[in-house]
């Protein structure tokens, strides 16, 4: 199991509920770790998956590479330090809506005004599921407007920020794709239904052709954080 | 015999430094010396002062009656009327300001009047100048000669070369220094007096040592950083005061599940909550050890002084390390932020290396080994590696199977009983002089509780060296039919409970100071004579 036999499969039993698309994005972010490590853009050995906690984050147990599972909201800095301390692991950041926008929003805030070379994957169904679904900020009916993380991450300085849909495979592919190769901070946002709990499937098919026919945006060139912070550092 | 100077003005007048280069010209002729800093949370104006007690023995603490007032403005003659003894000297930045001067200039001349009241030879007043400013710098010498030469009172005291000249460092320097032999590589952190200064030092140092040290948004960012840090595989230290360190408890519980090694350096101030942010407490002791949901094991040492902060350091990186949980270096600001002569530092520990990549096939992160220790490696290897918050089994992987949860957590308590054994090969106390009733304590009030002593020969001292794994063995064999009091810089007495739970044995009494002062000998003695 813990061999790396460049399987990507682990033998735990996942416990999503049946049709949940986070099966998708399971699916699809290992079709794209296999693709980049065989292309010889990324290292399946010396990457990292950091995942919150909840729903989305049980992908920990589903895919075979280095994980951290850490604490609700903090999936950003412990990524971020991680990726300080050693520049040279694909660090990739797994959570849902609530914990990267409610309970961990300054370090999405932060990250992106870094510019820390990390990838964010957010997994946005607009409820807490695992907790039997409660609003999170981009739920139009919590109280308050609801949060366009992508248009805060971009203002905030994140040079590459896309939000895709778990109906569109091949989008969804295209966008990890690009984030994980971006030298950079990436979000890549992910909307998608909880059949559980919201199930508002019609808006969200309404919503995907929206972002397909929106076209991808092209990632921008600035400094890295953890760049920045290591130079002038004589390694001893 | 010990002789106390107050430089006292108001914030931004340069105080401390001025303090400081007292105490190095003092320690130049092999006097010992303590410096207290005393201000507030302000950055202009206000009053502060630096109290510098010296002599010719050893000196831990200082007092509050001085022999010498040098005061850079008039409120600090009428703060300090009542601290200078009956024949105490007051000298005025007035009696040596200068027209066209530089306000620094007027300190160096009160440093040059202290100096001659105590029959400081010249020569040693400059000498301590020219490293402090460089030997091309004649304008602080100038100065340091213009007060020199005033005319002053006799003292009695005459201060001459008694032994080769002594170091002077504050208690964050030495755990940097401590941090710094210890190997750490990566210091993540967000500012928060009286813990800055341990941070600010290694960020100074940075370049040189290749120590990657930077500020996060907040505590709770700085702690987890430090431990995706740590899971790369670098030693790594964070740390905070009062409620910063509450910001962070979370992972501090993260850190004793996933396993992570973590140093955290605890700096206690005033509280609770904002408190006084610049004085000092000990009122976190039992917070620090129960710091975190659930249980789990974890290192807390308490320094008592300036090279007890190193070596408490040394071993907070090597423990953390070794038995892969979070170690803590409980300090207050008294010892932060005092400055004080030291010998050479020493710690047989070695230093810690970062972690390899390389593993066996079937690399368990979690293996239920006998100790309960499992190895580490670093993630880039051709295993994968695995650090989990949630319960997990051997291999990292998520679990909630009963019998699964059982067996973790009796092997991360295994470490625990572990590291006991190991650390009852280093000494959990210390004992001071020979009187049969005992003063108990831990931290910072060491320096009062010890200069008081001589003044108390029905006592002797015993100092706890760390909080967990608490030395209950050596501190129940020496307290047992024994009476004992504890020395405590705050108002519950969390020590003497501390020793209640630990030992089964009951304090008399505690002397406790919680008015955000630390206790001076004045303090001691008066309570247990």
């Amino acid at each position: 199991m813990s061999k790396k036999p460049k399987s990507l499969d682990t033998k735990e039993k996942n416990t999503w509920c049946p049709g949940c698309l986070n099966f998708t994005t399971l699916a699809a972010l290992k079709k794209v770790l296999r693709k980049l490590d065989e292309e010889k853009k990324i290292n399946l050995d010396s990457t990292v998956l950091v995942t919150d906690i909840g729903c989305g984050a049980k992908i920990y147990d589903y895919i075979n590479v280095n994980a951290v599972y850490s604490l609700h909201g903090r999936v950003l800095p412990v990524a971020s330090g991680m990726k300080a301390a050693n520049p040279e692991l694909t660090v990739i950041g797994f959570g849902g809506d609530g914990g990267t926008y409610n309970e961990g929003m300054n370090h999405l805030i932060h990250s992106s005004r870094r510019n820390v070379g990390i990838t964010m994957i957010v997994g946005n169904n607009r409820v807490f599921a695992l907790t039997k679904g409660q609003p999170t900020a981009t739920n139009a009916d919590s109280a308050g407007e609801s949060i366009d993380a992508i248009k805060l991450a971009k203002e905030a300085g994140a040079t590459f920020a896309a939000r895709t849909s778990a109906l569109d495979m091949e989008g969804l592919s295209g966008a990890l794709e690009t984030a994980i190769t971006h030298k950079g901070f990436s979000l890549v946002e992910i909307i998608q239904p909880c059949l559980i709990f919201k199930n508002d499937i019609q808006a969200i098919k309404e919503e995907t052709e929206k972002i397909r026919s929106a076209g991808t945006m092209k990632p921008a060139i600035k400094p890295v954080w953890e760049e920045k912070i290591r130079a002038g550092l004589q390694p001893k | 015999m010990r002789k106390t100077v107050i430089f006292a003005g108001e914030a931004g007048q340069g105080i401390d430094r001025t303090a400081v280069i007292f105490g190095k010209i003092i320690a130049s002729l092999g006097y010992s010396c303590f410096i207290y800093r005393d201000y507030s949370s302000l950055i202009r104006g206000g009053h502060n002062f630096s109290a510098v007690t010296f002599s010719d023995e050893a000196v831990r603490s200082h007092d509050e009656k001085a022999d010498v007032l040098a005061a850079l403005d008039a409120k600090a003659v009428t703060y300090h009327k009542n601290s200078l003894h009956k024949n105490g000297a007051v000298f005025l930045a007035d009696d040596v300001k200068r027209e066209g001067k530089s306000k620094y200039d007027t300190n160096n001349a009160l440093l040059g009047i202290a100096a001659k009241y105590f029959s400081v030879p010249r020569a040693a007043g400059i000498s301590a100048l020219k490293r402090e400013f460089g030997a091309n710098s004649p304008s602080p010498i100038e100065a340091f000669g213009f007060g020199y030469s005033k005319d002053v009172p006799k003292s009695g005291f005459k201060a001459r070369k008694i032994g080769p000249k002594k170091e002077i460092s504050d208690g964050n320097k030495m755990v940097s220094e401590g941090a710094l032999h210890s190997g750490v590589k990566a210091v993540f952190y967000y500012p928060m007096t009286p813990a800055t200064g341990v941070f600010t030092k290694l960020e100074e140092t940075k370049n040189a040592t290749g120590v990657l040290v930077e500020q996060m948004e907040d505590e709770i960012a700085a702690a987890n950083a430090t431990l995706g840090a740590s899971y790369a595989g670098i030693p790594a230290m964070t740390g905070s005061s009062g409620g910063g360190l509450a910001l962070m408890s979370e992972a501090v519980s993260f850190a004793g599940m996933a396993e992570l090694p973590v140093v955290f350096y605890a700096a206690q101030r005033m509280g609770p909550s904002t408190g006084v942010p610049t004085y000092t407490a000990q009122g976190d002791l039992k917070f620090v050890l129960n710091m975190g949901p659930g249980e789990f094991p974890r290192a807390a040492f308490i320094p008592g002084d300036i090279e007890d902060a190193y070596r408490a350091a040394r071993e907070a990186f090597y423990f953390a390390a070794k038995y892969r949980m979070p170690a803590f270096i409980i300090s207050d600001k008294h010892i932060a932020e005092s400055y004080s002569t030291h010998g050479t530092l020493k710690s047989l520990l070695p230093k810690v290396k970062p972690l390899t990549k390389k593993a066996k096939e079937n690399y368990k992160s979690y293996a239920d080994t006998k100790n309960g220790v499992s190895p580490a490696i670093a993630p880039g290897g051709d295993q994968v590696f695995r650090a989990s918050s949630y319960e997990h089994d051997e291999y990292g992987h998520t679990t909630e199977d009963p019998t699964e949860i059982k067996k973790m957590n009796d092997k991360r308590l295994r470490k625990a009983e572990a590291l006991e054994r190991e650390l009852a090969k280093f000494p959990g106390i210390s004992v001071y002089g020979k009187g049969k009733k005992i003063i108990v304590f831990a931290g910072s009030p060491k320096g009062a509780v010890l200069d008081s002593l001589h003044s108390l020969k029905a006592y002797k001292a015993v100092q706890i060296n760390r909080l967990y794994p608490f030395p209950k063995k050596e501190l129940t064999n020496i307290l047992k039919g024994v009476p004992f009091y504890t020395a405590e810089n705050n108002s519950t007495a969390q020590l003497a409970s501390l020793i209640k739970e630990g030992c089964g044995l009951t304090a008399k009494k505690s002397c406790l100071r919680y008015d955000g002062r630390p206790f001076v000998p004045a303090d001691i003695i008066k309570f247990f004579k």
